[in-house]
């Protein structure tokens, strides 16, 4: 089937390239001139495992192909997803909605058939009946658009595996539309796997995407809090998660005590969250989730403290490794880092930060200009009085502390567990965790 | 090996008869002659499926008998499991004087050295405290306390003994980790679950733990309902949704009238005491955000009733369907479905109360109450019918044969096991508590 995804950043790409790999006829669409020429070159436009590759792929068989202009878009198919970013507004909680608005007006405007619009994008409710009327509205006369929801689900550093296999197809449907029928066809290689379907309205699709997110950061932060519980009550915070992770009903995934959570989804969907409930006047809800938020910025506040506290409370001038600037392992993904979020306030707060992460350099660079950057974990380490163990590259498991430089008595703050602490302590470390 | 379980309440009589099916010599203790000649009979004083069976099987084979008889016990056991009751006391804390009590009729008959474990869910820091009790009253010289939380869910508590999903053993020494390996090899051989060791402190937070995280999931999943019936959403698809997530999971997704029971309630409470004694400021802020949600839950309930009936509750005769915490048991220990009845009442409305098992224990727990003996009695007259327990058979009755009886036809389902077309089809308005109808 022919589809375009209209928007090639971490959504759109994997998205296109995935529905590629699915034998469908993709056309993605990107206003910035580079990343269109990065994606036609074969090159992913970011570090995601497997996604160049499936690029090449797509190009190969003919598959995949880019532009830049919504005429050719229009033109190439009558599906078009919509995978624009939605970030968090600057002024506030709520999403910027900004691009998904222009795009799918722009779009409106140059289409000749009557055509689905699928909305990838993570949005507050609401926001697909208002750009169904909007599109209405820039189409052409006697031009039917029919817009649906279907929340994307994938996990940066898996996204390709998601694509072409989710754990779940979520689709929110205006009644006595088409959409349903088609793209039924159009996921028909995953659903004959057993993907599920869930097949719902627009506003509870829209509203799935930021539950699932709210949920999973409450989680994380659950653990959390109960790690600083643990650490009060002498209790083993590693085994309780393992322990209570055998129950069924709880599971052991997102349960690991650590810095919290970052990224640009579960903290974006979480404020986006709290943002809509306040909206609503449901004050109740608000208070679970601010409370889940706070959790989360304590362990960032409290990671900072451990690292002054081990400069006897004077940083300025003193020299801090920090291991880790990506939010999570395997990608080059630094929005609302938890790791380069602790290293710039140490930098604040007046130390002289040194930074090592195997693939997010570069970002992390452009972004904090401030920092230095090392070319290898040990060279971050050369001199420093504290080393911060911030993002769980599994590359940092297998450093030799005893092969390291570090100044006398330096402290190791291992604030994402699975370093070996006894080989560290050997190694003359003082080691401490959240 | 020999085994006494001291307490026979819900959790130490199913433990007794699970130990002695697994091949354990097991005598039964309890200081209620009542409980205890109940049990030798092969009946168990309360409600629990396969337990019966259990009882009896064992007791003919010889390998179970209960007695009041502490010194017997004492005499009889290597290892003692204290499974007595730990209620919440008037602070939120866990009440432990059961267990100390336990320990103050045992010890001093305990001439051979022994492991005391226990399974009850307690306050961090127990098991150090009771082992120094038993070694100050022991003539016998090596007395060591380990932790062996339980596990099991009322309704299921039978396989949750025979086939749990995990055995979590708190020792701190490798003598205790090795004697609790050994009386749970029948269970891991045969059914292949992880036993799983840690220290004391934590094996005694475990169920704590557990229960806190479900109470949280309950919480945000009725919040998000709240949610979803503002902007006119589908809960139900939601939690299906987000359910197949592997991270998140289908289980205590259901939005309703929250959760009750004995013990999660129970052991947030503690959970938050705890937590505020030790000063974790984040812990006590999500816990207590965790309980204003699940009580929110009830007033909400409650102001869909009177909104139902025209704005007062005064004089309006309300059906209150289910008083059990939850289905399947006939438990009503801090249940949403009695408390929501009870304020009703003091409201003003006439409430009649059915419930397929916990009739006798409503009646008990809230004799205020007018009671039926089936649903469609407690809905004779009504101007309202609230399901407030998710018993299936709920959503199995005839709307026409239930509209015949009562005075408006308006029915309010808090736990979603109402299929809302059928009824509507029958003239009834049908309103939930979050799920759209």
């Amino acid at each position: 089937m022919n589809i375009t995804v209209i928007g090639c950043g971490r959504l759109g790409a994997p998205y296109a390239a995935g529905m590629a790999s699915l034998g469908h006829h993709v056309l993605g669409l990107d206003t910035n001139p580079d990343t269109v020429a990065a994606l036609r070159a074969g090159k992913a436009p970011f570090a995601e495992p497997g996604l160049a590759e499936a690029i090449t792929d797509g190009a190969a068989t003919g598959g995949l192909t880019f532009t830049d202009s919504y005429r050719q878009a229009a033109d190439h198919a009558t599906v078009h997803f919509l995978a624009v970013p939605t970030p968090q507004s600057v002024d506030g909680n709520h999403h910027d909605l900004t691009d998904v608005y222009a795009a799918a007006t722009r779009l409106a405007r140059e289409l000749r058939r009557d055509s689905l619009i699928v909305v990838k994008s993570s949005v507050p409710a609401g926001t697909c009946a208002v750009l169904a009327e909007q599109m209405a509205a820039s189409a052409a006369p006697g031009i039917r658009i029919e817009v649906a929801a279907s929340p994307d689900f994938m996990r940066e550093s898996c996204s390709i595996p998601d694509v072409r296999r989710p754990s779940r197809i979520v689709l929110g449907v205006q009644a006595g539309g088409d959409a349903e029928r088609i793209l039924r066809e159009l996921w028909a290689p995953c659903l004959a796997v057993g993907v599920p379907l869930v097949v719902t309205d627009l506003v509870t699709a829209e509203l799935c995407k930021l539950a699932a997110n709210a949920f999973l950061a409450t989680r994380v932060s659950f653990i959390n809090a109960l790690s600083e519980f643990c650490h009060a009550a002498h209790a083993n915070i590693t085994d309780l998660a393992q322990v209570i992770g055998h129950d069924p009903r709880i599971g052991s995934d997102y349960l690991a005590p650590g810095l919290g959570f970052g990224g640009s989804c579960l903290s974006k969907d979480l404020r986006g969250f709290v943002a809509l409930a306040a909206d609503l006047g449901i004050g109740d809800w608000t208070n679970l989730l601010t409370v889940v938020d706070h959790i989360n910025q304590g362990r960032r506040r409290g990671t900072v403290d451990l690292a002054i506290q081990a400069l006897n409370g004077k940083p300025a001038g003193q020299p801090v490794a920090v291991w880790g600037a990506s939010f999570k392992p395997g990608i080059d993904d630094i929005r609302d880092s938890p790791a380069l979020d602790v290293a710039t306030r140490l930098h604040q707060a007046g130390a002289s930060v040194r930074v090592y992460d195997p693939q997010a350099m570069a970002h992390a660079r452009s972004e904090c200009p401030e920092l230095e950057y090392a070319t290898d974990p040990a060279a971050a380490v050369e001199g420093a009085r504290v080393l911060l163990h911030l993002t769980g590259w599994p590359q940092f498991t297998t450093v030799d502390p005893a092969a390291l430089h570090p100044a006398p008595d330096a402290v190791l703050i291992d604030a994402r567990g699975g370093l070996n602490h006894h080989q560290w302590t050997a190694a003359g470390w003082t080691v401490r965790t959240l | 090996m020999r085994i006494t379980v001291i307490g026979a309440g819900h959790l130490g009589a199913t433990h007794a008869a699970g130990m002695a099916e697994i091949g354990h010599d097991v005598i039964g203790v309890d200081i209620d002659p009542i409980k205890v000649d109940t049990l030798n009979e092969g009946r168990g004083w309360f409600h629990e499926p396969e337990l019966d069976e259990l009882l009896t099987r064992n007791l003919t084979i010889g390998r179970l008998r209960f007695t009041t008889d502490f010194k017997q016990a004492a005499t009889h056991g290597e290892v003692h499991f204290l499974a007595v009751g730990t209620p919440s006391g008037p602070d939120g804390t866990y009440d432990l004087s059961q267990l100390t009590g336990a320990v103050h009729e045992l010890a001093p008959h305990l001439h051979q050295p022994c492991l005391i474990v226990g399974k009850s869910t307690v306050t961090p820091g127990t098991a150090a405290k009771l082992e120094t009790l038993a070694r100050s009253l022991a003539p016998a010289e090596q007395i060591e306390v380990a932790w062996n939380p339980e596990f099991l869910r009322e309704g299921t508590a039978v396989a949750d003994t025979l086939t749990p999903d995990r055995i979590v053993v708190g020792a701190d020494s490798a003598a205790a980790e090795r004697v609790l390996r050994d009386l749970y090899v029948p269970i891991t051989r045969s059914h292949g679950c992880p036993l799983l060791v840690t220290d004391r402190i934590t094996a005694e937070m475990v169920k704590a733990t557990a229960n806190a995280y479900l109470a949280t999931r309950i919480s945000f999943i009725n919040a998000v309902a709240e949610m979803s019936a503002a902007v006119g959403a589908n809960i139900s698809d939601l939690a299906d949704a987000i359910g197949h997530d592997v991270r998140i999971g289908h289980q205590y997704l259901s939005p309703g009238l929250g959760f009750g029971g004995g013990c999660l309630p129970k052991d947030l409470h503690a959970f938050t005491q705890q937590a505020t004694a030790a000063d974790i400021t984040p812990a006590v802020n999500l816990l207590r955000s965790v309980d204003t949600i699940n009580q929110h839950m009830r007033h909400r309930a409650i102001d869909l009733a009177r909104s139902a009936v025209g704005g007062t509750l005064t004089g309006r005769r309300i059906a209150v369907w289910g008083a059990a915490f939850k289905a399947g048991i006939d438990d009503v220990r801090d249940s949403p479905a009695l408390d929501v009845a009870t304020r009703l009442h003091h409201q003003g409305a006439t409430v009649t109360v059915y419930d397929p098992q916990a009739l006798p224990q409503a009646r008990q727990a809230a004799p205020q109450l007018a009671y039926a003996q089936t649903a469609a009695d407690a809905a004779q007259d009504a101007h309202l019918v609230i399901v407030a327990t998710g018993w299936p058979e709920f959503g199995a009755l005839d709307p026409q044969t239930i509209a015949n009886r009562v005075r408006t036809p308006i029915l309010l389902d808090t736990r979603g096991v109402i299929t809302a077309p059928r009824w509507m089809a029958a003239h009834w308005t049908v309103l939930s508590l979050g799920y759209r109808t």
